[in-house]
């Protein structure tokens, strides 16, 4: 009798025009890593944040009992403060892709402040003010498929002088990790460091296998901001593959546009944020607030894709959907395309 | 431990049949395809610890969680009835019959997991209460219950199976 029930789903999905999985694999991979450099940060974060407070309880004792090792207690806790590196090992010979890069972020919060926001009423930063602010950053060309993404992100298509291709900003509270710069990382991916004459650090990261970040660019601006722009040479799962595109921005200009003294992880620019709250509101999803998700379903494009064909706005009934962080307006909508410069 | 390739090899041979069961569940492909790599990345968070012999139960359950999760957040906005929508009286016979993807979607989501899991995916009882959580119990009445609405909406004469023997 149960034979009915199978030879029915089986009868009804053969008449299914199933779509191709091609491109999966890689997509999900790409993603998981970036969550897992995402997770492997928040544990350094909450690890630096236990040793902290043995360091301060180490750095008071002495200080209360003798009362003279305050330049002892500042050592103690600037090693204390010394990002954990929880991520970190060392290659292997032959390179495996399986050692685990270090996180690049730490909750510490650098004393200096490299790079000043301009002086200002400011509001809390959200992740319409973040596509505005990227999209006056960018270079000339036609932008579109706009979305958010993750905590404080946005994504946006660029047709400029390098033809089209997408760009995503996301922006951290906390600082560099310095070990990024000098820990093994998999053999798949390179890191390197620089400094900007203002002293902001500058984390160079290229992943090989990885076209949704192939090339990413931290700027840490001192303040407990870091900017991070991933330019990608591959647009956003259509439903059957990231078609490759080539960057759209170089790795100068996207050090620029992340070293622009305008971001702030938690405040911006008050009117700035207003306008883009405002400009941005038709967009399902708009995350006025910083929120606490580490990635989207779909965040790279099939929420997006179903979102755009269809027409849904699935978030604006529930507003709580994860796909709701993830949508794109479709140019239709009017609010999903514009042209800078 | 599992490496990344393994965990690719595993993406190519296993994310179909995951994705077939995501849409029967969720009835919409690109919704599916979203649940899917929803489910592979949470996978691969855990790739290396998982100890099963299965890698695809793990998936399995976690795609089911996923689901449910996202099931509970869009609660607020979904309207469930059993009521078939009037259909156009000159239609064809064929057209006039509801698609067993229909009445799915007329199922609540844990009683459409049950017969996904019973029906398309040839569980046992046993096996679909460890993957939802349930007692055998449950699953046996829940799988009775939907198995009965299934037979009002797709029509008496489609006979199905009497649940569970």
């Amino acid at each position: 009798m149960d034979e009915w029930v199978h030879s029915m789903f089986r009868s009804e999905m053969s008449s299914q025009a199933r779509p191709s999985l091609d491109g999966m694999a890689q997509e999900v991979l790409a993603r998981g890593r970036r969550a897992r450099r995402v997770r492997t940060a928040k544990i350094a974060s909450t690890f630096l944040a236990a040793a902290g407070i043995v360091g301060g309880v180490a750095v008071a004792v002495p200080t209360i009992a003798g009362g003279h090792s305050v330049a002892a207690g500042r050592g103690a806790v600037a090693r204390t403060a010394s990002p954990a590196r929880p991520g970190t090992q060392t290659a292997p010979a032959g390179g495996a892709n399986t050692v685990p890069a270090p996180a690049i972020l730490t909750d510490a919060r650098s004393s200096a402040s490299y790079i000043r926001q301009p002086p200002g009423a400011k509001a809390a930063t959200s992740s319409a003010a973040i596509l505005d602010e990227l999209l006056k950053l960018l270079p000339a060309g036609a932008t579109s498929n706009y979305a958010f993404y993750g905590g404080l992100g946005a994504q946006t298509y660029l047709d400029g002088a390098n033809g089209l291709g997408m760009i995503r900003v996301v922006l951290y509270r906390g600082s560099l990790n310095p070990d990024a710069c000098t820990s093994a990382v998999p053999s798949d991916m390179t890191r390197t460091c620089s400094t900007l004459p203002s002293g902001a650090t500058v984390l160079t990261t290229k992943i090989s296998d990885n076209c949704i970040e192939p090339l990413t660019i931290d700027v840490d601006h001192g303040d407990g901001t870091v900017v991070e722009i991933d330019v990608a040479t591959c647009l956003t799962w259509n439903g059957h593959s990231n078609p490759p595109t080539h960057m759209a921005i170089t790795a100068t200009q996207a050090q620029q546009i992340a070293a622009n003294p305008a971001w702030g992880a938690v405040k911006m620019v008050a009117a700035l944020v207003r306008d883009a709250n405002s400009r941005f509101a038709g967009i399902p999803g708009n995350s006025h607030a910083a929120a606490s998700v580490d990635w989207c379903p779909g965040a790279s494009g099939n929420s997006r894709a179903s979102a755009s064909r269809s027409g849904r706005t699935t978030a604006s009934r529930s507003g709580r959907t994860t796909a709701s962080r993830c949508v794109t307006a479709s140019a239709s909508e009017g609010t999903g395309t514009s042209t800078t410069g | 431990m599992r490496d990344d390739d393994e965990f690719v090899a595993f993406v190519e041979q296993s994310g179909s049949r995951l994705r077939d069961t995501a849409f029967w569940l969720c009835r919409d492909w690109s919704l599916a395809q979203d649940l899917t790599q929803a489910t592979l990345i949470k996978v691969y968070l855990s790739w290396q610890r998982i100890t099963h012999n299965d890698p695809y139960w793990y998936c399995k359950k976690v795609l089911l969680r996923t689901y449910l999760d996202h099931k509970r957040l869009k609660s607020s906005a979904e309207v469930q009835t059993d009521v078939v929508p009037d259909r156009p009286a000159a239609a064809d016979a064929a057209e006039l019959r509801i698609t067993l993807l229909d009445a799915l979607g007329r199922l609540s989501p844990q009683d459409r997991a049950i017969v996904v899991l019973r029906y398309w995916e040839d569980h046992s009882v046993q096996t679909v209460a460890e993957l939802l959580g349930l007692s055998p119990g449950v699953v046996k009445m829940q799988s009775m219950r939907a198995l009965a609405s299934l037979r009002a909406l797709l029509g008496e004469d489609e006979a199905l199976p009497a649940p569970l023997a």
